[in-house]
């Protein structure tokens, strides 16, 4: 029976829009008005009982009827009287609501010159709302009226002729018309008719220079009596100067009062006139260019510089009109004019070089000559740019230019300007050991200086190469020996064509590496070379024999000569049965099987669907011949290229974590820095699992590997070593079969460190995690203060369709506001936690007491003890935004604001759910506070934008009643829960305790039996809370559900307190039980109880703790442990 | 370990009559020096709590134990094994 009463509720709903109320508006004004007066239009608006409209002021989020005037025939719209609004406050904000009929008083402007019959047309768009939801109705409206002329009648038009100069003059027109039969009069009339008089009040910065009346028609009424009379139509011309400064559109205004007569008599009229003037701003040159000459001068660099090398700037004189300024060298030539004085006051390091100016032209006068310029100089100075010089570099000057045409007049200004300065360009520059970067130049300095040319060939990521730089070429005998040679330094991993050109030019070998050392003489040819001579120790002698020249030059090493033919497409040395993927290069070629064997295979060849299985990919480093083993590093190191794997393909099998590397074996090298090295039989595994559903059959993981392998005298990459692919790795495959009979596991746990130990349900649980943010956002829609707005919202998508603009964009731009908004906020979360260090978050007393106090605010503001806001000035500025936008008709605008306002406004509700799942967020990934909030609003804006697009859904929303109330007080019984469980994280971090002592297990558990059991009580109705204005007679199914739900659980919690354990879930929400304390009945002794009788003695300090060892002769046993 | 593992009598009464506890929280914020020997005996680099170390009375390590990553998967029979062995390896060297 239960289940009919939502669906009568529904359908008594349905039925109650099917009617369709509307508002009715009629318009009504005074049948006549009279031409240049006022008259007012005034618009009844009946709203059906029940609703109301808003005021066209509110404050809130309501709109106000939006009244569009057609057609006004030519009457202007002054201003419009609303009557008073009932001011209601709700947890909405403030809305001023109109009701019933009201009218709206509309004020126009009659035109002086109107007459006749006139009609005034428009159309109204009118949102009128209840409570609960909100529709629209339009309709059109006229009404006319009857404009009369009082005779005699003067009409004026005023106005400029065209537009005007800044400096120049403007020409006024006041253009009169008259009643037929009357007439007016010349100002310099000799009878006894009064001219029309004309003031203006507001010139706007004009001078009035003149005026001109028509020739009058001189009427002789007598012989001594003339009067000169104007009829029918005249018009008065007056000029204006415009000040140089004036422009854009200046405002004249100015009132007149004219006398017309007949022979009857005389009648004064009166009226207003106002013009407006477009003002063109002053030419330098053209019409006025005499009255402020100024040179204008501008510096600039001629394009970039290169350190060491010129620069060139160009500073360009422009001269007004034909004033003329003179060559610099024009009083020793002989002239009389000065020349243009240019002083540089900041050079920012630059040293002028030299100067040039143009050739002038030679003006002759009586017995001499001037050399002048004309127009345009452009001088260009040349500065030397040091060689250290990188980056911007300002220049500023001032400049004395002296103009002349019939007077000479000096000015004087300043210039500034920025020079682009290409670093690393210095060919001079050497690094730390004094080795030329520059090979070209290093073997032009050879050749210029007779000495051969040393080049170490070594690389920026080559610890060897360090290492004889820190211990060989710091020998006195060495550095002695180098003043011998032209020495240059190229290295062979950095992104430098050059480098790489030589190195392939001069590599001994086509499979060698760093470092190499090589003489090479003016011709550019090897005279000899040498690899490392490490140990220094052992073999720093060596090196000294080969820079003297004396022992012959021994190959570089650890080179080995190539013996695979064609290291690409081979096909793998493992029968993995298919083939080589296609892209991939590998398997690992001579070059690397010179320093290590390799093999990439799974722990068990075949595996059940379900399972899990390793893949291990073997680096067997062999010894080298004379220089120690070799070795890899880990992506830890500091210095050296790491091993760096790829996988770039697992069809069937799901990565688990990462890769795992053994443990590195650290090594500071002093003046290189700190290298995680790998040694002797290296295997790094990587986890996968079959998944249940994997077709059987043979699947095949591969991808790629990267890095270096290093002796104590060289390195070797294997990443760039094939000329032919210098970018790629070498690749790897491995196969497993898939079968019913394969094992279970074949994960091996191997001892080694994991890179970063992750739990391996994160990625699950944070899926988990979104999906709930998710679906949160969409329950918050239920909620009261959002979803009475949301048939507001769709309504006005609906009216914004009408206006014809695309539902899609206006629903498009407010929902994405509404996201923008929230994940704003997680952003700014994130962001605060990236700077801090997200893992304090958990372990912090502070920030867990703050979240429980938050979530104690939120549950009491649910509850019904206050009500959260965000502050008004926050809303009201979108609100305004809003409102104004709806005004101006911007639709696009208006949904932009009012899905800001949106996202604001509906804060007391969304607020402590969304801030509960930021606060869940924060213990995890950085960036999940913002991936959450993004879940979290989208949730809450999806269901509004699918409305958008079909209204009718809207229909299907549950109605707005009690129950929404009912929502929030289980949100705030469940925010009391999460209240209490931060407390007991914050005492557990300030007591630096395993678990806590007051607030602990225990209290945690007790709380949250009361808050399910009172959720539920509630739920059936058992007591009210402020909020509930209706009392509940009857419950709905879904309602008694949850209450079954939520007293269940509260049941299901019950031996928690009597130490019982939860499944995985729970207890990794719970805290830990406390040391002693808490509820000690035993219920028959369950597994895994803490009891209090096998409490351990556990010390914290590890040094008392060793004291104590030594005294009872027991030894220690060390827990290390963390409180998480 | 703690709620599981240790209470077991056979974990249990080793760790009691056997051997001077002590348990370093190497995750407190306001005391740096547990972290700091965690690091002096695993010779630094990333390492998982918990980690359990057995050292003669001048702190020199003689025994470890890792656990595993499924700690379900670890029965107390095996930490008592790897206890008794711990406790002989200082008996042996005393």
């Amino acid at each position: 029976m239960k289940a009919i009463v939502p669906v009568i509720a529904l359908l008594i709903c349905g039925a109650l829009l099917a009617q369709e109320p509307t508002v009715t508006v009629e318009a009504k004004g005074a049948a006549k008005a009279e031409a240049g007066q006022q008259w007012t239009l005034e618009l009844k608006f009946t709203i059906p009982e029940g609703y109301h409209a808003y005021h066209k002021d509110n404050p809130g989020i309501g709109l106000a009827p939006d009244v569009t005037f057609t057609n006004t025939n030519g009457l202007k719209l002054a201003q419009q009287k609303w009557p008073e609004p009932k001011k209601k406050k709700d947890e909405l904000g403030e809305e001023w609501l109109l009701e019933g009929a009201f009218t709206v008083q509309y004020i126009f402007d009659v035109p002086a010159d109107a007459e006749g019959r006139l009609a005034v047309e428009g159309k109204h768009d009118t949102q009128f709302c209840t409570d609960e939801f909100c529709l629209m109705a339009d309709g059109k409206f006229s009404a006319n009226l009857e404009v009369t002329l009082e005779k005699p009648w003067v009409k004026l038009s005023a106005s400029f002729a065209g537009s005007a100069d800044a400096g120049g003059k403007a020409e006024f027109k006041l253009h009169f018309k008259i009643s037929e039969g009357f007439h007016a009069y010349h100002k310099d009339n000799p009878g006894y008719g009064v001219a029309p008089i004309i003031q203006f009040t507001q010139t706007a910065g004009l001078t009035k220079t003149g005026e001109t009346w028509p020739e009058p028609k001189k009427k002789e009424y007598d012989k001594d009596w003339v009067e000169w009379e104007y009829s029918n139509e005249f018009t008065l011309t007056y000029t204006f100067s415009v000040p140089r400064d004036a422009k854009g559109a200046l405002e004249l205004a100015g009132t007149w009062d004219v006398q017309v007569c007949d022979d009857d008599g005389c009648h004064q009229r009166t009226g207003k006139f106002t013009a407006k003037l477009d003002v063109k701003p002053a030419a330098d040159s053209g019409s006025t260019p005499r009255l402020d000459p100024k040179p204008t001068v501008v510096a600039g660099f001629d394009g970039a510089a290169k350190a060491g090398g010129e620069a060139k700037l160009s500073l360009s004189i422009t001269l007004p009109g034909e004033w003329v300024t003179y060559h610099p060298e024009n009083i020793a030539k002989g002239g009389t004019g000065k020349g243009p004085e240019i002083v540089f006051t900041q050079l920012g390091g630059l040293e002028l070089a030299g100067e040039s100016w143009p050739e002038a032209v030679q003006k002759s006068y009586d017995g001499y000559f001037e050399n002048v310029y004309r127009k345009l100089v452009v001088a260009t100075y040349t500065f030397k740019v040091p060689a250290g010089a990188h980056g911007k570099i300002s220049i500023e000057g001032t400049w004395n230019i002296l103009l002349c045409d019939e007077v000479c007049i000096p000015h004087k200004g300043t210039f500034s300007a920025v020079l682009e300065v290409a670093a690393g360009v210095d060919r001079t520059r050497t690094d730390s050991h004094g080795f030329y970067l520059d090979f070209d130049y290093a073997l032009e300095q050879a050749k210029l200086q007779g000495k051969p040319l040393l080049v170490d060939f070594n690389g920026r990521n080559c610890p060897p190469c360090r290492v004889m730089e820190a211990r060989v070429f710091t020998l006195p005998e060495v550095k002695d020996l180098f003043k011998g040679f032209i020495i240059a330094s190229v290295q062979n991993d950095i992104d430098d064509a050059r480098y790489n050109e030589l190195w392939q030019q001069y590599k001994p070998a086509p499979n060698a590496g760093v470092p190499y050392y090589a003489v090479i003489d003016h011709d550019g040819k090897v005279v000899r070379g040498i690899g490392s001579t490490l140990p220094a120790d052992k073999r720093s002698h060596e090196f000294v024999a080969f820079l003297k020249g004396e022992a012959p030059a021994s190959q570089p090493k650890p080179e080995p000569q190539p013996t695979a033919t064609d290291p690409a497409s081979k096909p793998a040395a493992e029968s993995n049965g298919s083939g080589w993927p296609e892209g991939l290069i590998g398997p690992p070629y001579a070059a690397t099987q010179q320093g290590f064997d390799f093999e990439a295979k799974f722990t068990t060849s075949k595996i059940k669907p379900g399972g899990s299985v390793t893949l291990e990919l073997h680096f067997k480093l062999k010894e080298s011949p004379d220089a120690g083993p070799y070795n890899l590093y880990t992506p830890e190191t500091e210095f050296g290229i790491p091993l760096i794997l790829k996988l770039l393909s697992h069809k069937g099998l799901e990565p688990v974590g990462q890769w795992k590397y053994p443990k590195a074996k650290v090594v500071t090298e002093e003046g290189v820095g700190t290298m995680h090295k790998l040694l002797g039989h290296v295997i790094v595994v990587q986890e996968f699992k079959v998944p249940d559903n994997t077709p059987l059959g043979t699947y095949r993981v591969w991808g790629t590997a990267s890095g270096q392998y290093c002796d104590d005298a060289g390195c070797i990459q294997f990443n760039r070593d094939d000329p032919s692919a210098p970018d790629r790795m070498f690749g790897w495959v491995a196969s497993l079969e898939v079968a019913a009979d394969g094992a279970i596991t074949g994960v091996i746990q191997p001892i080694i460190d994991p890179i970063e130990p992750k739990p391996e349900t994160e990625k699950d649980s944070f899926l988990w995690f979104l999906l709930l943010a998710f679906f949160a956002g969409m329950i918050t829609l239920l909620t009261p203060c959002v979803l009475p707005v949301i048939p507001l919202t769709i309504g006005f998508f609906v009216s914004q369709a009408e206006k014809g603009r695309s539902p899609l964009l206006t629903a498009w731009i407010y929902c994405t506001c509404i996201v923008a908004s929230f994940t704003l906020f997680g952003l700014i979360t994130s962001l605060t936690l990236g700077a801090t260090g997200a893992q304090n978050i958990s372990t912090n007393g502070w920030v867990n007491s703050f979240l429980g106090l938050l979530f104690l605010v939120f549950a009491l503001s649910f509850l019904g003890l206050f009500e959260l806001r965000v502050p008004t000035f926050m809303t009201a500025w979108f609100t305004k935004k809003q409102m104004s936008a709806q005004k101006e008709g911007k639709g696009y605008a208006k949904a932009f604001f009012s899905g800001s306002a949106f996202a604001l406004i509906s804060f007391s509700c969304t607020g402590p759910i969304a801030g509960a799942f930021l606060a869940g967020a924060a213990g995890g990934d950085i960036w999940l506070p913002t991936l959450a909030m993004l879940a979290f609003s989208t949730g809450m804006a999806l269901p509004i934008f699918i409305m958008g697009q079909f209204p009718s859904v809207m229909k299907k929303l549950p109605k707005s009643g009690g129950w929404m109330n009912a929502l929030k007080v289980v949100f705030g019984f469940i925010e009391i829960g999460l209240a209490i469980m931060y407390f007991s994280a914050a005492e557990q971090a300030f007591g630096s305790m395993p678990a806590a002592e007051w607030v602990n297990r225990y209290v945690v558990l007790a709380v949250w039996i009361t808050v399910s059991l009172a959720s539920g009580l509630y739920l059936f109705g058992f007591f009210r809370m402020p909020h509930d204005h209706e009392k509940t007679e009857q419950i709905g199914v879904v309602r008694a559900l949850f209450a079954v739900a939520f007293i269940s659980f509260a049941l299901y919690l019950v031996p928690g307190l009597f130490g019982a354990k939860f499944g995985p879930t729970l207890e990794g929400i719970l805290p830990l039980p406390p040391e002693n304390g808490g509820i000690q009945l035993s219920l028959g002794g369950g597994e895994g109880q803490r009891n209090d009788a096998k409490k351990l003695p556990w010390e914290k300090n590890l040094a008392k703790g060793i004291e104590t060892a030594g005294q009872v002769k027991k030894p220690i046993f060390i827990d290390f442990t963390g409180f998480n | 370990m703690e709620r599981d593992i240790f209470p077991k009598d056979e974990v249990y009464n080793q760790l009691k009559d056997d051997f001077v506890l002590v348990a370093q929280y190497t995750d407190d914020p306001k005391d740096p020096v547990p972290a700091q020997k965690l690091s002096e005996y695993t010779g630094g680099g990333s390492f998982a709590v918990p980690l359990y170390i057995v050292a003669d009375h001048n702190g020199k390590e003689l025994a470890r134990f890792v656990p595993p990553t499924n700690i379900a998967s670890l029965s107390s029979k095996e930490f008592a094994e790897f206890l008794r062995n711990a406790k002989q390896k200082y008996a042996s060297g005393n």
